[in-house]
């Protein structure tokens, strides 16, 4: 259905003349805009719109003006350039500026940005004042009299020694007079004169040298001249003893604080003087002490007990040690470039070692780690420290009491299943040569970081050291092991130029695939020979794979009163991997070794004493061992 | 040379110079520092 548009003429005001001189000029109008839209202005000059309707409809010029003016709502005029115009739409309004209403718009206020404004100036901020009770630290005066003294005192260069004749001996026999007079540039000696007066046969008086001290050296003196002798005030440099080589009744009465002059301690030993500092001033209450360094008491910063309990809650929130320097930073807001820095790190350390029941110190020099009695154990919880420790038992015998720390550069080592199912490594020989030794007489261990360069990965490890009755071991490398290695790996573990730091290598392989042994520990623990896939270099000889020992698939852990035993370990080894005939089984010595070294560390030396002393055990070559089960 | 065995005792001035020196350090010393003061007071008074 096709519909014509209609178009409703808008109603005109005025005379009827006028409405229609106004309708006859908005048809004019419109026709010219019929192809515009409604609200498009219809622009027409008003000249030409009255010539129009003067030439068609005969209309006077006055009256077409009056038709348009008295119709605003249809009509609107605008001059531009001098010429008139006629304007309106198709729908009879009067159109409409598009203009925006507002004179401001984004562009002019870029263009003409108003000025700044002039703000009046602002008064001073009232500084907040932090309660003295919540500060962090504060250095505290030195008021102590000691150092007072001591800095009151004369240099060491100059020696007063003061020295009373009683002797009826003529003060010219007793000491010469130019000793006596001997002058003293030390600043803070001054001269005092002392007349004193001389006994016969002539008088003499000596100006002497005396130091500066709240007690006066006459007052000094008198008390040792009964009679009118004479005392003799002599100056000596230098002289560790005063001079008293004179006659009985020359008696030594030393100055208020004599100086001794300064020993020599070039011909001594710089570990006999350290033993010495260390015995003198390690109980020295004026003294801090830790880790081999060294401050003055009264200007360690002190923490309060509120810093204490953040330090802790920031380290049981990390939950793991963290290093002095860590805690400096994040708890006590002191930056690292600070010129205190290095105060408040020691102030951490030096404190922190006063709380022996809520931190202990698991760090090394370079790496001073802190760490409290709530944070969970670094590595394994398959077995309990004390427990490994006890298994590593053999390893105090075989380490020297004396061993050099940190002498070698590397070590290198092959992992046995034991090793690799606990994530650890034995603190032997090696590991001891290798790594520092603690850095305060009472720790038991230390956090170490351990870096694994192939992984892009640094693991935290606990290194516990040996105690009378267990052995040392590192715990923490749980992880690395179970993504990276298997029994047999073969690995490198070098220094750096810190302490604590080290980094582990180990030799990458094909990709290999073999049925290794593994612990099923969910329920009820059995070995098992599991599908795996390795890519490291493997010492053949320590693999535990089912090709090389297929009896023990389906084994059950032996029991921990039966794993403590070596003999007994060893006793079921043999009926594990060896050959059977008739009541006794046959193995070789590295067959043992890599699987005696499943259920508990067994090292070379411990194993091949154990067989020698074993009764039921005999050897031919000493490689291959028969155990006698029956 | 004193061998490491000797047996070298402080004396009370030792102390003090000792004390002295550490509340005039702006950081921590360690024992080498202290050792190396020692001596170098003893050279200098020589």
């Amino acid at each position: 259905m096709v519909t014509n548009q209609e178009t409703r003429s808008p109603a005109f005001a005025g005379t009827k003349k006028s409405q229609a001189l106004a309708n006859k000029a908005f048809d004019v109008l419109r026709s010219r805009g019929m192809f515009m839209s409604d609200y498009s202005p219809i622009r027409v000059p008003a000249e030409a719109l009255t010539a129009f309707l003067v030439e068609r409809e005969g209309a006077k010029a006055a009256d077409v003006a009056s038709a348009i003016r008295d119709n605003p709502d249809v009509f609107s005029t605008v001059s531009v350039d001098g010429i008139d115009y006629v304007l309106t739409t198709r729908t009879g309004k009067a159109p409409v500026s598009n203009e925006a209403a507002s004179t401001h718009s984004l562009t002019a206020r870029f263009l003409t940005p108003e000025p700044k404004p002039v703000r009046p100036p602002r008064p001073a901020p009232v500084r907040v004042r932090v309660d003295p009770n919540w500060a962090t630290w504060s250095v505290p005066e030195f008021t102590d009299d000691d150092e007072d003294a001591y800095l009151d005192q004369p240099d060491e260069d100059d020696v007063v020694v003061i020295v009373a004749d009683t002797g009826p001996a003529p003060v010219a026999e007793a000491t010469p007079v130019p000793e006596a007079t001997a002058p003293v540039v030390s600043p803070p000696v001054e001269d005092v004169v002392a007349d004193v007066p001389a006994a016969e046969p002539e008088p003499v008086a000596h100006e002497v040298v005396a130091e500066a001290e709240p007690e006066p050296v006459v007052a000094e003196v008198e008390p040792v001249i009964p009679e009118p002798e004479p005392v003799v005030i002599e100056t000596v440099e230098s002289e560790p003893e005063p001079v008293a080589a004179e006659p009985e009744p020359v008696a030594a009465v030393p100055a208020a604080r004599p100086m001794i002059a300064a020993r020599d301690f070039s011909g001594f030993d710089d570990t006999a003087i350290a033993a010495a500092i260390d015995s003198r001033l390690a109980d020295d209450q004026r003294v801090a002490q830790f880790a081999g360094q060294w401050m003055a008491e009264d200007r360690v910063a002190r923490l309060g007990r509120n810093d204490i309990r953040r330090i802790k809650d920031y380290i049981t929130e990390q939950e793991q040690p963290l290093t002095d320097s860590a805690l400096a930073q994040d708890v006590l807001n002191v930056r690292p470039n600070s010129a205190d820095f290095a105060l408040i790190q020691f102030a951490v350390n030096f404190r922190l070692s006063r709380e022996h029941r809520d931190f202990d110190f698991v760090g090394t020099n370079d790496q001073r780690f802190w760490s409290t009695s709530s944070l969970p154990q670094i590595g394994t919880t398959r077995r309990k420290p004390n427990e490994i420790g006890t298994d590593y038992r053999y390893l105090v015998d075989e380490i020297p009491a004396h061993a050099d720390y940190r002498s070698v550069e590397s070590v290198s080592h092959v992992l046995s299943f034991y090793e690799i199912m606990l994530g650890l490594l034995p603190y032997n020989l090696d590991m001891q040569r290798l790594l520092p030794k603690p850095v305060l007489p009472e720790q038991r261990s230390a956090v170490l970081t351990f870096e694994i360069p192939q992984l892009y990965t640094t693991y935290l490890v606990e290194l516990r050291y040996p105690t009378p009755n267990r052995g040392g071991f590192l715990l923490g490398l749980d992880d690395f092991y179970g993504e990276s290695l298997v029994a047999g790996a073969m690995i490198s573990i070098s220094a750096t130029e810190s302490d604590g730091h080290y980094k582990i290598e180990f030799l990458p392989g094909a990709n290999q695939n073999a049925r290794l042994l593994d612990l099923d520990d969910r329920r009820s623990p059995r070995y098992h020979f599991r599908p795996t896939s390795y890519a490291c270099e493997v010492a053949p000889e320590w693999l535990i794979s089912e090709d090389r020992f297929p009896k023990l698939g389906n084994e059950k852990p032996l029991d921990d009163k039966v794993r403590r035993r070596p003999d007994a370990v060893v006793e079921a080894t043999f009926e594990r991997v060896g050959l059977e005939d008739g009541s006794s089984f046959i193995s070789t010595f590295d067959e043992l070794l890599a699987a005696a070294n499943i259920e508990r560390p067994i090292s070379e030396t411990l194993l091949r004493a154990t067989l020698e002393q074993h009764a039921r055990v005999s050897s031919d070559d000493g490689d291959t061992f028969t155990y006698d089960a029956g | 040379m004193a061998g490491p065995g000797s047996d070298v005792q402080l004396t009370d001035d030792d102390v003090m110079f000792l004390l002295n020196l550490l509340r005039n350090a702006p950081s921590p010393l360690t024992t080498a520092q202290l050792v190396d003061a020692l001596k170098q007071r003893g050279a200098r008074q020589a």
